[in-house]
């Protein structure tokens, strides 16, 4: 590929393809120029005619066809088809493409051929999105990681995200809900933080309203010395998505994609019957010293009852539907190319009256101005509507999964007595309500519009140096209204609120770049002048509608309001030698305006580079190993991510309806900061350093790739909240303290082999192994997470980041036994052993260990694609291991919890009180089940069958009959099998912050889904 | 080509030129800054409202009108909890168990106190910028006043729980504040009465709105703390003279009236009339007030039965109860018996699931007691909006009543006359005719006996009991059916005070210190 192409497509940023085979405007430019050719033809004898398909069936225009031994050929048209006509009446015919792996075939009475050709296994061709620009794969000194729309081909992602799920090493995706429409978290090397979305060049645009189906390809800049260029934003890693665009010189393209899937819950928990609750419920009481709530008759009269109480788990889960279909128009003319995109995705949520719906529209538009000059817009617009989406997990609003799992089976729905709910009895679960009243009359409506745009002009100056401007807007205006009703049983309002939120993020990036070759030597430098400025604003409205009267209360609570803004100056040199030997410098100068003045500007830079082996002499020409790279650098990037606004300057915390201090009218009050926001006036940058060292091996011209990588990175002055001592007002304050190392280890081997042309498969198998310790802190521990007895989870000097901190059971306490090392004393037979670590002889807080670890030391992916003639068959299957959960939820199944007084699941058979031996492991049925204990610190690991499809695609004769371009179908299930010991509905619906993870208080399961689809084109 | 060159530099000085340096400034919107928010007495009047805000929140685990307050106080006589379940924080208050490691009680006994203090000196500070910028001192003060009220309030309870605390008297986390040791008790009772003098000083003798304190609350709040400064541990029994002069002074002349029947004190209908009280925590049910953790869980749901689907977290001890003398005021103080829709089956509390009397003085309002239990069942809570007492012109008459006999000087016979008045109206009789269950004389224990009956659930008898260390006394008599005692309430060095339980806090002498790091909010 020549330089002067790759610098075309250095400024291309809107030509969507990142991993194009070859320089697709150049192969436009030959086709032109070589069908001009074609056409002055000489008179021949035979005629052979027929179509050039690549690997996805659709025409591939510009291919060369060449009978063998002659000067007869042609070049394929823009459909692909061919006619070639030659002077001999039997040979071969040999069609040939840059990219593409040379097919032959004989004719002799054959006049009519089709060549299916299989791109070139070879892929070092393949351009890369990398920060400002593209690269091609070879010549990459940094850790890259590429996902293309042809990695989840047959996979139906809901998300962007999910798109990486299980593809690439190093980048951990966790779907930790299940509940539609919902975010999978992705961490790059380690539990650093969320990476940032760069999509076609705008920073931290919305990820969320991007409709897969739009996207060509993503690139994950993983090590420092990749992400150093986007400076301060790109710590956490920098994730690139680049959406399809049309080419130049193409025919109007038309195609459509829809499937449907039904989803249910994978499994149900084992809960008791209504007469074993009322048992279990007695037992209890009685076991405490109280009287029994349910006399004998109660319970006989409830044994003879059909269907006596309710089976909560059915009353919330439901069989889910979801719909999703995406429509595409695409067409090139000599200097202009458009595509546009629309997209609708409807889904229920296997949640009774949860939904979603995301409707998308993208338009993507590049013209050649002039020669020199190029213009591209590509614009989005997207809303996304959801329906109770955020009142189902326990991370959150109404704990529906929690009430179905812990709401006293005995009870009807409706109370018969009311004619409304059946509401809190006095035991059983007290405090979360009615699964059923939660799940109908608590209602919440969110609309998000999406706007976004993007516009470039780049232009060629002279002798290698070139110019572009780029300016990108997203608006995002959200409007969530919701309703709850009053509570059964109660004389308390329903009440309302109505929430609009405004957010806009701008960015201007100027740049200058300068490319040019000298002899061997090749130099390719960027500059860039960049400012990105945010606004959020959200105004809330309450409302409160009284029962005895028909008026409304109405409540406007101060707006929330945060600004943010960055300036920039940043600059890479990269320098390659024969492309044989291959450095990338770049500097970066950050302000930001989260930091105090004085600490504002940071800058961070990065080295690295890389010397490909199998271009020196001794390797050059080795059929075996066809490809040899070692990599290594260095980079240094600063940190605000964590911060959010007005965090230097004490801000006071108005509060506008606070008190009553006579009747009934309230008045405003306005508080020195004594929450999360009190400000640091000398906060700083948090800075990360990191080391990669990486090899590329390519064996038998790509049949077997691999990539390893060990990184190491440092972050330093890490932005810890720091608890503020009570005697202060409390709260928390954020402080430079602290130095944690990740290292890990990311392998990732591809394999491709074909047999001919009807077999074929490709095999990605990939696997990461994490580690994340604590070098440093401000003190020798450092407590963080959500307070239980304490905070959950533990940060100790020396030791793994994301501990879990707790008590540690021992068992029941069995009469007659001997004392186990650390019980205390006195404890009565049936208690619960906790470990006195500290011997003072009373469990406090100081008894406290470590439990386990929330964030996984491995995960995998394996992701297979086998191709039978028309049959196409995907497997994809993810593993986690190491990862320990706190099953909070499962505390509310034992009767332990805050809310939940008594045990809804069979599990407590195993309590004291059943079998007084102690064997089944849980204490007495009053005993103190703490919550913060090791009782419920589960293994979350899992292997999960995530996609398996088996799709068919129709051949050209039906397709000729059927009068359409392309159709395939498919039958495909989600998430089919899952291997876990987790008692709960899903091992990797867990939530938490990165370093408090592996926290389940009753997520929103995720699904199994059966799915059919089909795509068409025309 | 010379055209493309002038567009570009255009929009390069025009994305240059537009405020580079204001984007790396955030300015707030909706919210100013510390150091610019005091402008006018508006500014101060609401920053002293955030001070009164701290003393309600949060409902649940924190406030003064929580039920989780409460389990700081369960280790007297009179309440006690259920052996497991959820009911941890009052069952150690109850066993006098309390752990430095209890997050709750923690937080209702060192954070609630604390955050009063940052805010009320948030709010002194903003007086003293307003003074300094020319504002009327007079009008500065009678507002700023309130501020320093609550403040007193909150050492003399940290005092009261913790002994020896930091004093913090600028709101700033920097270095000084942060290094703060824990001064000594008399240090502290300076503090306080320091704070008092000041209220009594500048605040109006009464406020239009009865939420807010008044000069007269001061002082009524002062005889309190001379009454507990003249006991355990300070012992200054000099404080007894000071402590009658006070509570005279406000019985005397002050605009507060004993009320002739008991019910009436604690009836919703009449939370803004009662003539009883001098300084009360205005609630406020959600429905009238949505949105403020204004209402009260303590109120009704805390303290009812499984039968009526409360959450019964707290009961009344047997003994406590059998010895309660019987007439109006043990009618209206606690839940004895549920009836039902039948209009037949009573149920005693002997057949309640927990086999406990039920404190029903704060029902008004939620649950009415008389009528059938079954259609109540179920009610929750937090609609509950019935005023807390925090002080009663009641207390202030037996304050009278206690300095008296301990030789605070005073007249025996108003004395007497005070404590029989008290018992009048508790039997259920004519608080002015003579009755035949009158004392002729009292000891101290006779009113400490009658404050605890007169005032159950006012979370006045734990620290009475403390200071005049008879704790012991009182858990002579405990039921055996009760939860056994874990700690021995005759060892006041280990049960009369709460562990400090916050690792930054410092000791410089024989306090009692712990290493356990409190989270800030409950």
């Amino acid at each position: 590929m020549e330089r002067g192409s790759l610098a075309t497509l250095l400024f291309f940023n809107s030509i969507s393809s990142s991993i194009l085979l070859v320089d697709k405007p150049m192969r436009l430019f030959t086709i032109v120029f070589l069908m001009s050719l074609a056409f002055a033809g000489f008179a021949q004898t035979k005629t052979i005619s027929g179509k050039v398909l690549d690997e996805n069936g659709e025409g591939l225009p510009g291919a060369t066809l060449r009978v063998q031994g002659t000067t007869d050929g042609t070049i394929a048209d823009m459909d692909g088809k061919f006619t070639v006509k030659t002077s001999v009446d039997q040979g071969v015919l040999v069609c040939s493409f840059i990219g593409y792996v040379t097919q032959q075939q004989n004719f002799q009475k054959e006049t009519q051929l089709t060549f299916t050709l299989q791109p070139d296994v070879s892929e070092l061709d393949e351009v890369v999105v990398i920060g400002y620009g593209t690269q091609k794969k070879s010549d990459l000194t940094g850790a890259t990681g590429v996902v293309s729309s042809k990695d989840v081909d047959l996979q139906p992602v809901q998300r962007v995200q999910n798109m990486l799920q299980g593809k690439v090493a190093g980048v951990m995706v966790q779907q930790n809900s299940g509940a539609p429409g919902a975010a999978a978290k992705v961490n790059i090397r380690g539990f650093t933080g969320d990476p940032v979305y760069v999509i076609n060049g705008f920073i931290g645009a919305d990820i969320n309203s991007v409709n897969p189906n739009d996207i060509e390809s993503i690139s994950v800049l993983k090590d420092a010395s990749a992400t150093a260029i986007y400076g301060a934003r790109g710590a956490n890693g920098v994730i690139l998505v680049t959406t399809k665009s049309a080419q130049k010189s193409s025919k109007l393209k038309v195609s459509a994609d829809y499937y449907h899937s039904l989803s249910q819950v994978y499994r149900r928990l084992d809960l008791m019957d209504p007469i074993s609750y009322m048992k279990v419920v007695n037992k209890k009481l009685q076991e405490g010293g109280a009287n029994p709530i349910f006399s004998n008759s109660d319970i006989l009269k409830a044994a003879s009852t059909p269907g006596y109480g309710t089976d909560w788990q059915k009353a919330a889960f439901q069989n889910a539907n979801t719909d999703n279909l995406n429509v595409d128009l695409s067409k090139g003319w000599k200097t202009t190319s458009m595509r546009f995109s629309l997209g609708a995705r409807e889904l229920s949520g296997i949640i009774r009256n949860t939904n979603y719906g995301r409707y998308t529209s993208r338009l993507d538009i590049n013209s050649n101005l002039t020669k020199k000059t190029k213009f591209s817009l590509n614009a989005s617009y997207s809303l996304i509507k959801s329906h109770n989406v955020n009142n189902t997990s326990g991370q959150g609003g109404g704990k529906i999964v929690e009430s179905a799992m812990s709401w006293e089976p005995n009870v009807p729905i409706i109370n018969p007595a009311t004619g409304d709910y059946t509401g809190t009895q006095g035991y059983g679960a007290t405090v979360i309500g009615n699964p059923s009243f939660l799940i109908n009359e608590n209602n919440s409506y969110t609309t998000s519009n999406n706007l976004n745009a993007m516009l470039s002009l780049e232009h060629e100056l002279f002798n290698g140096f070139s110019l572009r401007l780029f300016g990108a807007s997203q608006s995002n205006f959200s409007n969530k209204h919701g309703f709850s009703r009053y509570l059964p049983a109660s004389k308390a309002p329903s009440t309302g609120d109505q929430s609009n939120s405004h957010d806009y993020k701008n960015q201007g990036d100027f740049q200058i770049k300068y490319n040019k070759d000298f002899g061997d030597h090749h130099l390719d430098a960027t500059g860039v002048f960049e400012v990105i400025s945010w606004s959020s604003l959200q105004k809330i409205t309450n409302f409160t509608y009284p029962r005895d009267s028909s008026e409304t209360i109405v409540q406007h609570p101060i707006p929330n309001y945060k600004p943010q803004g960055m300036m920039s100056f940043l600059t890479r040199v990269g320098y390659s030698y024969k492309d044989k030997l291959m450095f990338t410098g770049s500097l970066r100068h950050d302000g930001s305006s989260r930091l105090p003045p004085g600490n504002k500007w940071g800058t961070f830079g990065s080295a690295s580079v890389a010397y490909a082996l199998s271009k020196e002499s001794f390797l050059k020409g080795n059929s075996t190993i066809t490809n040899l790279k070692l990599r290594g650098g260095f980079g240094q990037i600063g940190n605000v991510n964590s911060i959010s606004a007005f965090q230097v300057q004490n801000l006071t915390n108005p509060m506008p309806y606070a008190l009553a201090f006579q009747g009934y009218n309230l008045v405003p009050a306005t508080f020195f900061e004594d929450g999360n926001n009190r400000a640091n006036s000398n906060l700083k940058w948090e800075v990360s350093s990191q080391w990669n060292g990486g090899v590329d091996l390519e064996l038998w011209k790509g049949m077997l790739q691999f990539t390893g990588d060990y990184y190491v990175k440092y972050t330093d002055k890490i932005l810890f909240k720091k608890q503020v001592p009570s005697f202060l007002g409390g709260g928390s304050i954020y402080s430079n303290s602290g130095r944690v190392q990740n290292h890990g280890v990311e392998l990732q081997l591809i394999h491709k082999w074909h047999s001919g042309k009807d077999f074929s498969m490709r095999t990605n198998f990939n696997v990461t192994f994490n580690r994340s310790k604590v070098l440093k802190l401000p003190r020798d521990t450092v407590y963080v997470g959500d307070v239980i007895d304490r905070q959950s989870h533990v940060l100790i000097k020396g030791q793994q980041v994301g501990n879990l901190w707790g008590y540690q059971y021992l068992g029941p306490k069995v009469a007659d036994a001997p004392m186990k090392p650390g019980e205390v004393s006195n404890l009565n037979p049936g208690d619960a052993i906790y470990q006195d670590t500290n011997h003072d002889g009373q469990i406090t807080i100081e008894d406290m260990v470590v439990l386990g670890n929330g964030n996984p030391r491995m995960v995998w992916g394996f992701n297979t694609y086998i191709n039978y003639k028309n049959f196409s068959f995907n497997l994809f299957i993810q593993g986690v291991h190491g990862v320990d959960v706190w099953n909070l939820a499962y505390n509310g199944l034992l009767g332990g919890g805050t809310g939940v007084l008594d045990a809804t699941s069979t599990e407590i058979f195993k309590s004291w009180s059943f079998d007084q031996s102690g064997a089944g492991g849980l204490p007495s049925l009053t005993a103190q089940y703490k919550l913060q204990s090791s009782i419920y610190v589960q293994n979350g690991n899992f292997i999960r069958g995530k996609n398996a499809t088996l799709a068919y695609e129709f051949n050209d004769k039906a397709l000729d009959k059927l009068h359409m371009g392309r159709l395939r179908v498919y039958l495909s299930v989600q998430n089919f099998y899952t291997i876990s010991k987790y008692v709960g509905y899903d091992p990797a619906a867990h939530g938490g912050s990165n370093f408090a993870p592996g926290v389940d208080k009753g997520s929103f399961p995720q699904p199994i889904s059966y799915t059919a689809g089909l795509n068409i084109g025309f | 080509m010379k055209n493309q060159f002038k567009i570009i530099y255009i929009i390069l000085l025009v994305s240059l030129g537009t405020g580079c340096k204001d984007i790396l400034t955030e300015t707030p919107r909706y919210q100013t800054s510390v150091s610019s928010f005091f402008q006018n007495l508006d500014s101060l009047n609401k920053s002293v409202s955030a001070a009164y805000w701290e003393l309600l929140f949060n409902n649940w685990d924190r406030g003064l009108q929580s039920a989780k307050v409460h389990a700081l106080f369960c280790g007297a006589d009179d309440f006690t909890s259920q052996p497991g379940g959820n009911k941890l924080d009052w069952k150690q208050g109850d066993q006098l168990n309390i752990n430095a490691s209890n997050v709750i009680m923690g937080g209702c006994g060192w954070g609630l106190p604390y955050d009063v203090i940052l805010q009320a000196n948030f709010a002194i500070e903003g007086s003293n910028q307003l003074i300094n910028n020319g504002f009327d001192k007079q009008q500065v003060n009678t507002k700023i006043a309130e501020a320093y009220f609550l403040r007193g309030w909150a050492y003399f309870w940290l005092v009261r729980l913790y002994g020896d605390v930091p004093i913090v008297l600028r709101p700033e986390y920097d270095n000084e504040n942060i290094t703060l040791s824990r001064s000594p008790v008399p240090d502290v009772y300076t503090q306080i009465l320091s704070d008092l003098q000041f209220a009594i000083d500048n605040l109006p003798p009464v406020q239009a709105e009865r939420g807010r304190v008044s000069g007269w609350a001061a002082k009524a709040l002062r005889a309190e703390v001379y009454l507990t400064m003249a006991g355990w541990p300070l012992k200054q029994t000099d404080k007894y003279t000071l402590a009658l002069q006070d509570a005279q002074d406000v019985i005397n002349n002050g605009p507060y009236a004993f009320e002739p029947d008991f019910g009436q004190i604690f009836s919703i209908d009449r939370e803004d009339t009662n003539t009883e009280y001098i300084w009360q925590l205005k609630l406020c049910g959600k429905d009238l007030c949505p949105g403020v953790p204004l209402n009260s869980p303590f109120d009704s749901q805390s303290t009812k039965p499984s039968e009526l689907g409360g959450f019964q977290d707290l009961f009344i001890e047997k003994a406590f109860f059998n010895r309660f003398p019987e007439g109006a005021r043990k009618d209206y103080t606690f839940l004895t018996v549920l009836y039902s829709q039948d209009g037949v089956t009573v149920i005693p509390w002997q057949d309640f699931s927990w086999k406990h009397p039920f404190l029903s003085k704060f029902y008004s309002g939620t649950v009415d007691k008389y009528a059938p239990y079954e259609p109540q069942k179920g009610t929750t809570a937090p609609n509950a909006g019935l005023d807390i007492p925090l002080l009663r012109i009641t207390e202030m008459m037996m304050i009278y009543s206690e300095a008296q006999v301990m030789g605070g000087g005073g007249d025996p016979t108003t004395a007497l006359n005070y404590l029989n008045m008290v018992r009048r109206r508790g039997k259920g009789v004519d608080i002015n005719q003579a009755d035949v269950d009158d004392l002729s004389s009292f000891t101290r224990q006779d009113v400490i006996d009658e404050k605890g009956w007169e005032f159950t659930g006012e979370m006045k008898r734990w620290f009475d009991l403390i200071r005049t260390e008879t704790l012991a006394d009182a858990l002579a008599d405990r039921d055996p059916s009760e939860l056994p005692l874990v700690g021995d309430p005759s060892n006041e060095n280990y049960y009369y005070l709460l562990l400090v339980s916050e690792k930054k806090v410092k000791t410089n002498h024989q306090s009692r210190d712990n290493t356990i790091l409190i989270n800030g909010r409950g």
